[in-house]
């Protein structure tokens, strides 16, 4: 049997989950023993359209992207986000809360703002532009969890992603919680995933890896309130990698 | 020297982090287009306070 075709692509993103994967070393060995990886740029030269997996890693953030993105979606079988940029919009979305971009561009890029190679849109997660079939979460993303999800592919299984929040894995760490010295951490409402890599070193979740499904925002509340805290402090928080996505907190 | 234009296109250079073309026009001998293009999208994340 033929072993399935991979290609990695990547658009508006630092570039570090690539680098995640690449940093398996010797995991991706193993990996391309069970699969051919056909393209990926910061990795290899060689280019091809014929992949039946496109990892796609970045926001899309330019008109060419988005068709570009539809290219690809058009030879793969199986579409999977690679992190928090693909899966949500990662950072680059705190733009979309602007409404004049060219303010938004002179305070990021200066004098350069007006350069044709800056110009910009709207920034959308892979999944507002085509079908997304599986998404690896984080900021980066964990190498472990990008190999559990193409193994559980290429056996036919369907990858499991927790649906519970960090604070999960931080109480199975025996650690203190951060909300005890004057932490808004997101733990409560994130999806865990990391072991809770963050809190258990000493700074708070921000969020990374996107909201868990029906996230818990009251209880997260009464938390602020315990620990009187304000409620701006916690939606400040929630801005960098919760720009323009669910949930959103009324007062 | 011999007769002969050379144009390199490189579209993507890779096996580096970030994203750059290379384009090289050359005839005779004489370099006449020589950039490194920057064509990486913009994320203008903005400030967070």
């Amino acid at each position: 049997m033929a072993k399935p075709k991979i290609a990695i692509f990547d658009f508006a993103c630092c570039e570090g989950c690539q680098l995640q994967i690449v940093n398996l070393e010797e995991e991706i060995l193993s990996l391309l023993g069970v699969a051919d990886v056909v393209e990926w740029r910061e990795a290899m030269s060689e280019k091809s359209d014929e992949y039946d997996i496109a990892i796609i890693e970045g926001s899309i953030t330019r008109m060419e992207d988005e068709e570009r993105l539809k290219r690809i979606r058009g030879c793969a079988k199986v579409l999977i986000a690679l992190g928090a940029c693909a899966m949500t919009g990662g950072v680059n979305k705190l733009k979309n809360n602007f409404e004049d971009f060219e303010e938004v561009k002179k305070c990021v890029y200066g004098k350069a703002a007006g350069k044709p190679h800056l110009r910009t849109a709207v920034t959308k997660a892979v999944g507002e532009v085509v079908q997304v079939d599986y998404a690896v979460p984080g900021c980066p993303i964990d190498g472990k969890e990008f190999t559990y999800i193409v193994r559980s592919l290429l056996m036919g299984k369907k990858p499991e992603i927790p649906d519970y929040p960090v604070c999960v894995e931080c109480k199975a760490n025996g650690n203190p919680c951060l909300w005890q010295y004057d932490q808004v951490c997101l733990g409560p409402i994130i999806r865990a995933g990391c072991g809770a890599r963050c809190p258990s070193n000493g700074f708070r979740c921000f969020g990374c890896r996107g909201y868990v499904d029906n996230p818990n925002v009251d209880a997260a509340k009464d938390v602020i309130n315990r620990f009187g805290l304000n409620l701006d402090d916690l939606k400040t928080k929630m801005v960098l990698f919760g720009s323009k996505q669910e949930p959103t907190i009324y007062e | 020297m011999s007769n002969r234009t050379v144009n390199i296109n490189v579209h993507h250079v890779a096996r580096i982090e970030g994203h750059g073309n290379i384009v090289l026009n050359a005839t005779n001998g004489k370099i006449e287009k020589l950039q490194w293009q920057v064509p990486e999208a913009p994320r203008a994340a903005g400030p967070v306070d």
